[in-house]
């Protein structure tokens, strides 16, 4: 029946040495060095294709609105936009909102996040407390934050604190949803190990159910960090002394339709940035789950 | 491996307890029933499971999927509760997980986020011991298991095989009595699974503790064991009892031996009638 797998001891082990120096061969950066350059050729084709896209689409847009087939107050052109984001970034007025939207932005991503991780460790760990909090957190996830805006600007007045509350209300859920998920899904084999090793509860947590749950909690960092500014630049619109979000709402009354382009501009670059930092701590903490990796295998 | 056990040294009543059962029996179970409520009603998952394994003995359980001997492992292991019955581990009897006893999976459950070294090292810090006063031994089972210059890859970046070798060094590390193993290798391709039953076999014999293998593989159960419990499905329970006298140390070259085939046969028919 496996007259052809006869081994004898000795030969074993030299076919074992072979297969140990494939496996180190597999894992040497050599084979990996192959990949890369295909990596590295998409991501050329790439930086010549997207930035075409940009140059046609723009190009089409200053045709349009510069021979007024659309009128330019409703639609200005590229390049009138391109003068008001130069004179917009370089006022001297221009910093202090910047810098108001990114705080409050910031604040509250880092208050709404942390409370949702921890109240998640909290539902998820303790049964009884899951059993009174839980439906109440599922209860308030379906309201839209945004209307919490006008009561928050009663509570907290007109200055940054009822942005804050506002960014940090939104920031909240997604990362509590993502933390208690995380921690739920352990895989089981691994909590039974941890049981079999006489583990405390404390160590089950800190070295297999945490660490477990970050690309979790991550996914809901990068949610919440997409919509971070929708809640400091909401409660902007309404009333506020500084901010990206008032600069805006002014530009527009004032039918400086090239300048609200330009802060548009300004804040799409305060949330990639935003975003970003979020992604490339990801990456520097959840290691193990690079997405690059998974496609290289 | 020339290391002193990490496990506390046995209090002189247990020596007595275990002295005034039967010395040479690491694992009794006597009469042990596991049922489960469900919504439908009980289920019995064992009836009446009784086995004795010998201390530094090779004992499998085989039977089809579901017939139990992945609850009676577990059971053993102090990781499941029992309806009925006796189940004492070197004289003692199992009530909780006991850090004498180790227990491998199906799957290799390696922490991703620690390298091999440190996936080894996880029962050293679990035990609030110093880790780097184990770096020498946590070497020493890695080299043991054949994957001595890999401690500072990465699971992901290792083969099935390679996995499980790891989660073996992982238990070698803390020299427990017994090894638990619900089928380790019924996840690995044939030539692997060979490959790792060789291995196994030869980390037995160097560290000449007692291993209970579970398996749906009668040849593998047969090649492997001093003795096989055979087991049968709905209830779950132990059908028959194949002793395998054939010779250590053994190689593919056993399972030529017409006493091999015998035993073989033998653990089938037991199966058979017992269906």
């Amino acid at each position: 029946m496996r007259g052809d797998l006869v081994v004898q001891e000795p030969e074993t082990r030299t076919r074992e040495t072979v297969d140990a120096a494939e496996d180190a061969r597999a894992c040497a950066p050599e084979s990996a060095q192959a990949s890369r350059r295909a990596d590295w050729r998409r991501v050329r084709q790439d930086l010549v294709l997207v930035p075409l896209v940009f140059v046609v689409v723009v190009g089409l847009w200053q045709v349009v609105s510069a021979t007024e087939l659309v009128n330019p107050i409703i639609l200005p052109t590229p390049s009138s936009i391109a003068v008001s984001f130069w004179s917009l970034i370089r006022a001297d007025w221009f910093l202090p909102h910047l810098y108001t939207t990114v705080a409050e932005t910031v604040i509250g991503f880092v208050i709404g996040c942390g409370a949702g991780v921890i109240l998640g460790i909290m539902i998820a760990t303790m049964k009884f407390f899951r059993r009174l909090a839980y439906p109440y957190v599922i209860a308030f996830q379906v309201v839209p934050k945004v209307v919490l805006a006008p009561i928050f600007l009663t509570w907290f007045g007109f200055g940054m604190s009822s942005k804050i509350a506002l960014a940090a209300a939104i920031c909240f859920f997604p990362v509590l949803v993502n933390t208690v998920l995380g921690l739920e899904s352990v895989e089981e084999n691994a909590v039974l190990l941890m049981r079999s090793l006489v583990a405390t509860k404390r160590q089950t947590f800190t070295k297999v159910a945490f660490p477990h749950a970050l690309p979790a909690i991550f996914a809901g960092l990068e949610t919440s960090a997409t919509i971070a500014l929708i809640g400091a630049l909401v409660g902007e619109f309404i009333t506020a002394k500084r901010g990206l979000g008032l600069l805006l709402t002014t530009f527009n009354m004032q039918l400086k339709i090239s300048w609200v382009f330009a802060t548009i501009v300004v804040i799409s670059f305060v949330g990639l940035v935003l975003y970003g930092s979020v992604v490339y701590a990801r990456y520097r903490i959840v290691f193990w789950q690079r997405d690059w990796q998974k496609e290289a295998q | 491996m020339g290391t002193p056990p990490m496990s506390a040294a046995r209090s002189p009543e247990d020596v007595s307890a275990s002295v005034a059962s039967e010395p040479d029996i690491a694992i009794a179970v006597d009469e042990v029933d596991k049922v489960y409520s469900t919504r439908q009603g009980n289920v019995v998952a064992l009836q009446g499971a009784s086995l004795h394994v010998d201390r530094h003995s090779f004992v499998s359980l085989v039977g089809p999927s579901g017939c139990g001997k992945s609850t009676l492992l577990k059971i053993i292991g102090g990781l499941l509760t029992k309806t009925r019955g006796t189940v004492r581990v070197n004289g003692e009897e199992v009530t909780a997980p006991s850090r004498d006893i180790g227990i491998m999976f199906q799957t290799p459950t390696l922490f991703p986020w620690r390298t091999v070294l440190d996936n080894v090292l996880l029962p050293v810090e679990v035990f609030g011991k110093d880790k780097k006063g184990f770096l020498p031994q946590a070497r020493e089972v890695l080299r043991l298991v054949g994957l001595g210059e890999f401690e500072g890859c990465y699971p992901r970046e290792l083969s099935g095989g390679m996995q499980q070798r790891v989660a073996l060094s992982r238990l070698l590390i803390f020299e427990p009595h017994l090894l638990l193993m619900d089928e380790p290798f019924g996840a690995l391709d044939e030539f692997n699974r060979e490959r790792l039953n060789l291995e196994i076999l030869r980390v037995w014999t160097e560290i000449s503790q007692t291993i209970l293998f579970v398996t749906h593989n009668i040849m593998e159960a047969v090649f492997l064991s001093d003795r096989l419990y055979v087991m049968s499905c709905a209830p779950g329970r132990v059908v028959g009892i194949v002793d395998v006298p054939l010779p250590r140390p053994r190689t593919f070259a056993s399972m030529h031996e017409p006493l091999f085939a015998d035993k073989v046969y033998e653990a089938r028919e037991l199966l058979g009638v017992a269906r």
